[in-house]
């Protein structure tokens, strides 16, 4: 019998191998959620950015309403109506 | 339940209906993943990869084959990038097939099963792949190209090279014997 053939006769005796038996659903669920965490950091971070946004606005908002740069045009308004 | 249901209920994020996918199938990848390492603890995380990358590309499940079918091709791939991240981190010359001579007489399936495992070591994780698929798990042509994603002619032209370098490896290793 060559080498071959003897490799072959081993394949076919391996085919026979019985893996040891495993239970991964829990590990698999685990690391799938902690994907999904790792994705967190980036959805609180863009959440962050955005309230500063949004904060800022607000106050340039209160500063002009403040200063009322307008407030001659209300005022005018105001005059029409009464 | 079946596969189909538990496919489209993990897909809106239903994690018990997953974890039923993976108990259904977990056997049949370890036996797939149990070609590509004899190691429990890579035989745990394997098993562990094919699933969570499954999960991953799920919405590119069309269901015209049954699931385990898919999971397979998958199974295949992250056993085929195992083995090139094995073979880019150690060089071939570590690999001794010391304690592996090929046994003459009646063996166990698992003695058989190292001593493929750890001549196949010796070969690049194509040739690895190839051998694996059609004289291992007994895979037709057809079958292995469907695994791996190549052609029928490919597979039939790497597992003739594949075979000639595991007969010069082979040979090689007895003269090494003999000196």
């Amino acid at each position: 019998m060559n080498e071959l053939e003897n490799f072959d006769r081993l394949c076919e005796a391996a085919r026979n191998d019985a893996p040891p038996a495993v239970d991964v659903s829990g590990k698999v669920i685990e690391a799938l959620a902690e994907r999904a965490e790792r994705r967190n950091p980036w959805l609180w971070a863009f959440a962050g950015v955005s309230s500063a946004a949004a904060l800022f606005i607000a106050a340039v908002a209160i500063y002009i309403w403040a200063n009322a740069p307008m407030a001659e045009l209300f005022d005018l308004y105001v005059a029409v109506l009464q | 339940m079946d596969d189909l249901q538990d496919i489209q209920k993990s897909r809106t994020g239903d994690s018990d209906a997953f974890s039923r996918l993976v108990q259904r199938h977990q056997n049949d990848i370890a036996s797939r993943m149990w070609r590509f390492t004899r190691n429990r603890t890579e035989l745990d995380e394997l098993v562990q990869e094919v699933f969570v990358q499954a999960y991953l590309s799920l919405r590119t499940f069309r269901g015209e084959a049954p699931f385990v079918h898919w999971l397979n091709k998958i199974a295949v791939r992250a056993g085929y990038q195992f083995w090139r991240r094995q073979a880019a981190e150690r060089s071939k010359n570590e690999i001794a097939l010391d304690g592996h001579d090929l046994p003459g007489g009646e063996v166990t399936p698992s003695e058989a099963a190292e001593t493929v495992h750890a001549i196949l070591q010796k070969l690049e994780p194509d040739d690895r792949l190839v051998i694996t698929l059609l004289h291992l798990d007994g895979s037709s042509v057809t079958e292995a190209a469907a695994l791996t994603g190549w052609s029928e002619s490919k597979v039939k032209v790497r597992a003739f090279r594949a075979r000639n370098k595991l007969k010069a490896l082979m040979e090689l290793e007895k003269q090494n014997e003999r000196a």
